[in-house]
């Protein structure tokens, strides 16, 4: 991701229709760039652009200016290359068919991520054990509750065993046992044992602290800093005999910057 | 970072993916539409009702020429009943595409969908894929009940009947890809769906035909898809050959030709447009 920048008109309401929309920027310079088989934390205060960052990645939002390349794939030039690569977990727990089962949910996603056959069976099947929600699986998804909802957009994301993958808030709404167990999916299955690449956006310090490479912070539009959470600690902690906690870290560098 | 380049996949696992994408899709709609038991059988009691209405309708109006085709005389029932169940061909093209991506919208399945491998073409046009199935199902149950009401098919030419059907579906496709495409910037359907499909079902010549409107009213039929996929149906219940209806069949792959690339095009503009502003999951 090069000199990325990213704005959206604000528009005014049908009273005022002849007066000029304005354009808010919300993401300027942003530079980074996610190296083969790491788990990256994207963290910064609600707004800051942490859904736009990953959905520009995933493809669904287009950048103003910059680049981003996914596997050297130009994802303006060739999205549909690039969608082959990835899997995006949203923010949005709701998107599935209501009155369709989790199976049947799947087995539909998963045809369009191109997956077919035996392949497709087997991997919702894989898919839904990964997230805990196996026993579920013949149970329609309007009767889920906004937990285990959450937990299916993570086996949508991961179906088609893309390379990377992108998580927005995937433990929002999970209760405490499961958020532990996604969490270590995530870090050992997916990172450690099977090599993925993970760009994982939370608001939880905690989780990023404890299971990401790398965390990146945005602040004021841009990416303030990126580097392990342990390193982030030692140049923050200013002589004193305790490294500052997660939570002084993040008022600092988005308070004050790097 | 490594690149590898990419390869592309060969021609028949591209049509094999396409034909399983195609697939899945018409078996969601299949599935979300039966899971609505009594709002899907509902709609086989109101052909009842439409039948019956076109058949005491017809009982005050005289068989007239300009009901029939291929030069015979025709009754208004049997004008009605192919109006009746031809039209909703249109009325599902301009209601089904817009509605699905309407209801991707609010609940988030549209960006999930567009996150896919798959091309916006495909998603579209497969779209309508269940609700012309079950249109053309309705179709026959027209007929069938329409034949206990006293509908003559005896001269029926149903090689004619069935290449403007498939016409049909191909020409009023693109409107209903142009309504999507005025869901995904106005994030609504509703009134304008419904007075195009009030308008073209008079100009159309759905309930009287086109020769008894004024010449301006005339103008604007002719150029209708609905229009000539009715006189083409029309005159295939008269025995008429393909040969005989040339200008029709000609009309309708013409305006095909044009208005499919300029929909789907339009439809590719506004979901830019919408990645652009990020209002894709918007409504």
């Amino acid at each position: 991701m090069r000199n990325v920048e990213k704005g959206f008109v604000v528009r005014h309401g049908a009273r005022h229709t002849l007066s000029k929309d304005r354009r808010k920027n919300v993401l300027h310079d942003v530079n980074l760039e996610v190296r083969r088989g790491e788990l990256i934390g994207l963290l910064g205060a609600n707004g800051v652009g942490k859904t736009t960052l990953l959905k520009m990645m995933a493809t669904l939002t287009l950048p103003d200016a910059g680049s981003i390349e996914i596997e050297g794939i130009d994802i303006k030039k060739n999205p549909l290359l690039a969608r082959t690569r990835i899997g995006y977990c949203g923010s949005e727990d709701r998107s599935f068919y209501f009155r369709l089962t989790a199976r049947e949910n799947l087995r539909f996603f998963g045809s369009l991520a191109g997956l077919r056959g035996q392949r497709l069976q087997r991997r919702i099947g894989e898919a839904l054990d990964e997230v805990a929600l196996g026993e579920a699986i013949d149970r329609r998804f309007g009767e889920f509750s906004s937990g285990m909802r959450q937990r299916m957009t993570v086996a949508r994301a991961l179906l088609s065993d893309p390379d990377i993958i992108f998580f927005d808030e995937p433990t929002r709404a999970v209760d405490p046992i499961h958020a532990d167990e996604l969490r270590r999916m995530i870090r050992k299955d997916l990172v450690e044992d099977r090599g993925k690449t993970v760009v994982l956006a939370t608001n939880v310090l905690e989780e990023a602290w404890s299971i990401c490479d790398r965390v990146a912070v945005v602040s004021n539009g841009t990416i303030a800093c990126v580097a392990p959470p342990c390193e982030l600690g030692a140049s923050h902690a200013n002589g004193s005999a305790t490294p500052p906690t997660p939570i002084e870290l993040f008022k600092a560098i988005t308070t004050y910057g790097m | 970072m490594v690149c590898e380049r990419p390869v592309a996949p060969s021609p028949l696992t591209a049509l094999a993916n396409a034909l399983s994408k195609t697939g899945a899709i018409f078996v969601r709609d299949a599935r979300c539409a039966l899971s609505y038991p009594a709002y899907f059988h509902s709609q086989w009691i109101a052909i009842f009702v439409e039948v019956t209405i076109a058949y005491y309708l017809s009982l005050i109006v005289a068989p007239s020429a300009s009901f029939g085709a291929n030069g015979q005389t025709g009754s208004y029932f049997t004008y009605l009943v192919v109006s009746f169940a031809f039209v909703t061909f249109q009325n599902n093209a301009m209601l089904s595409f817009a509605e699905s991506i309407r209801e991707g919208q609010t609940t988030g399945t549209l960006e999930a969908v567009l996150a896919t491998p798959t091309s916006l073409s495909l998603i579209i046009l497969a779209t309508g894929l269940w609700s012309f199935t079950l249109t053309l199902g309705r179709v026959v149950v027209y007929f069938l009940l329409a034949l206990l009401f006293g509908l003559n098919l005896h001269h029926m030419n149903w090689l004619t009947a069935a290449v403007f059907l498939v016409l049909t579906i191909a020409a009023v496709s693109p409107i209903g890809v142009l309504a999507a495409a005025a869901t995904m910037v106005f994030k609504k359907t509703g009134p304008l769906a419904f007075s195009v499909n009030s308008a073209t079902s008079l100009f159309g010549g759905v309930y009287l035909p086109l020769t008894r409107l004024p010449l301006p009213l005339q103008a604007i039929g002719w150029m209708l898809p609905i229009t000539h996929a009715l006189n083409g149906f029309r005159a295939a219940v008269y025995g008429a050959t393909l040969w005989d209806l040339r200008m029709e069949v000609v009309w309708l792959l013409g305006l095909t030709a044009v208005l499919m690339p300029v929909s789907l095009y339009l439809f590719a503009r506004t979901v830019h447009r919408g990645r652009h502003d990020g209002s894709l999951a918007g409504y």
